[in-house]
């Protein structure tokens, strides 16, 4: 077992307290977040809203119960950290809940496909996630692409929209974190956009094709030597755009839910007027849900759009 | 080990906002890739025949409506025309019937009109020439009687030449009145 | 205690620049909201179509102002 329990904010709390006491070895307790002097707070009832939005060894359940998978992991499994490749894959919390949304978005659309295809469609979940499926389907990858592209790339589009949404939704659930606030995480996802763009662009055009396409057909020919860094250029602006675009407001959502958070506990000698934040990180949270939907299907669009592009370099 | 940021611009450094991480990249790729391949073939494949089944479906029974209400459309069309022709053609045969009623009561009236106007000519005339038979009698009575009243007051009888004479004038005499 | 450079210049820095960032957005939503609703007006049965685009285009460029908050967090570096 690796739960372990300690006070990490708490002003007077240092020692780490062990609570599964029966299965406590040296080893676990080893591996408990060091409390006290080095990570605590100036203030007791505060929280360090850039420390709850970066990524962790541990996964931390609420203000003080910390589950560390990340040295137990090591400790079971060490060429995870000393490998001859000198990069340490132990999962991190990001790690983890990007398998959590995974799992979820896996066990939750395998229950939908999986149900006897009546012709009347039936149970909310199912209405639910078909009605998304259509939308991007009808009103985003044909409408943009048309039926016989946009066919192909389908499963690559919906796989990206869905798990953008969980694991942007999954950061709104208490004791979990949001991975697509990680500029590694959405840069990957870029780069994969990226990718495909690329790929895509040259099985369509073939590779001269393709790269022809950089230019825009009657250019002048002095013009040339100006466009294609330009272009180029904007190649690898537009994953760039995708990782930050997400990045910043999966990050920026939740600095501002937390700032609230702090202005609740802010509120020490006039507790009636916490009211006040408390309404607004409600409200914030709800608006965040909101933004999650949007991202992910920003993302999923632009995506779209990118990568039509590159199979008709004209349009 | 990574340790949460707390205070100074370590953006990049390990635990920062902008802190690359090669594991958590690897890592990223390799769910993703795995989520897309899985998806592809568990979930999507499904879930897009079963809509693409159910829209074929809905197509198909919106198109055998829209074919049956076309016929039905069509019936109703055909009917109405009919309907409009049987009534029209009832609208005429009445008209005709009415002109042909009018036109024999108009014939019957006007040959009635000719008719009784022949009657009415024929026993006209008859009065007149009765009338006229019947002044010539009355005539010939009265000069007869005149005469035989002549005769029995001068108490002598004329002769016959004389009477004729007599009477020949009496006749003028009265005509020149 | 924070630096002296996190006081004087890292923290009024960061106030302003997410204070222009929203004002910005602000501007920017506010026209597109403006133009999106004329247009609305003007050719209701191609409402939905406008709200649409108004959403995306609206979430661009909160996407913008996001980034720029971001850039003063990170600016203003720490929240102890």
């Amino acid at each position: 077992m690796f739960f372990a329990s300690g006070t990490n904010h708490g002003g007077d709390g240092h020692e780490a307290v062990v609570q599964d006491a029966a299965h406590a070895t040296e080893d676990a307790a080893h591996a408990v977040v060091e409390h006290g002097a080095e990570h605590a707070a100036e203030h007791a009832n505060s929280v360090d809203p850039m420390s709850h939005v970066v990524n962790h060894d541990y996964w931390e359940l609420t203000h003080s119960i910390k589950v560390n998978f990340h040295d137990w992991l090591a400790a079971k499994l060490p060429f995870l950290e000393h490998n001859p490749l000198g990069i340490d894959f132990t999962p991190t919390m990001h790690v983890l809940m990007l398998w959590i949304s995974g799992l979820a978005l896996f066990l939750i659309l395998r229950s939908i496909a999986n149900k006897e295809e009546g012709m009347v469609p039936k149970g909310r979940l199912r209405n639910f996630f078909e009605s998304i499926v259509v939308f991007l389907r009808e009103e985003v990858v044909y409408n943009i692409m048309g039926d016989k592209v946009g066919r192909r790339f389908l499963p690559y589009l919906l796989t990206v929209f869905f798990f953008i949404l969980f694991a942007n939704l999954l950061g709104l659930i208490p004791s979990m974190a949001t991975a697509t606030g990680n500029i590694n995480v959405t840069a990957t996802l870029a780069i994969f956009t990226f990718l495909m763009t690329q790929l895509s662009g040259m099985r369509e055009n073939g590779f001269v094709g393709h790269w022809k396409g950089l230019v825009p057909p009657g250019v002048p020919l002095i013009l040339i030597p100006i466009m294609i860094p330009i272009e180029i250029m904007g190649m690898f602006t537009k994953p760039f755009a995708l990782t930050v675009r997400l990045f910043a407001n999966m990050i920026a959502g939740h600095i501002i839910i937390l700032s609230f958070f702090n202005l609740i506990f802010a509120m020490g000698k006039m507790p009636y007027l916490a009211v006040l934040p408390f309404a607004g990180a409600v409200a914030i949270s709800a608006f965040e849900i909101f933004v999650a939907f949007l991202q992910a299907f920003i993302f999923t669009f632009l995506s779209t759009i990118f990568i039509y592009q590159a199979v008709h370099p004209d349009h | 080990m990574v340790a949460p940021i707390s205070r100074g611009p370590a953006l990049f450094a390990s635990g920062g906002l902008l802190s690359p991480d090669p594991g958590l990249i690897i890592w990223t790729v390799l769910t993703f890739l795995a989520l897309v391949l899985l998806l592809s073939r568990t979930a999507w494949k499904p879930i897009i025949k079963g809509l693409d089944r159910r829209e074929n479906a809905i197509r198909n029974s919106l198109e055998e409506a829209e074919k049956s209400r076309q016929e039905a459309l069509s019936l109703i069309e055909e009917q109405k025309d009919a309907l409009g022709k049987a009534r029209d053609e009832a609208q005429d045969i009445i008209e005709r019937g009415k002109a042909q009623a009018g036109t024999m009561r108009d014939e019957i009236v006007a040959k009635a009109q000719t008719e009784a106007e022949q009657t009415l000519d024929a026993a006209r005339r008859e009065i007149e020439v009765q009338i006229g038979q019947a002044r010539e009698e009355l005539r010939r009575e009265v000069v007869d009687l005149s005469v035989e009243v002549a005769s029995k007051v001068i108490g002598r009888s004329l002769s016959d030449e004389d009477h004729k004479r007599m009477a020949g004038d009496f006749l003028r005499e009265m005509k020149g009145h | 205690m924070l630096p002296f450079f996190t006081i004087v210049a890292a923290h009024p820095a960061a106030g302003f620049g997410a204070g222009i960032a929203v004002i910005g957005a602000g501007y920017g939503i506010g026209k597109l909201a403006a133009s999106a609703m004329e247009g609305m007006a003007r050719q209701p049965e191609a409402a939905g179509d406008i709200r649409g685009g108004m959403i995306l285009a609206a979430a661009l460029i909160e996407g913008v102002a996001r980034f720029g908050l971001v850039i003063c967090i990170i600016l203003a570096g720490t929240f102890a």
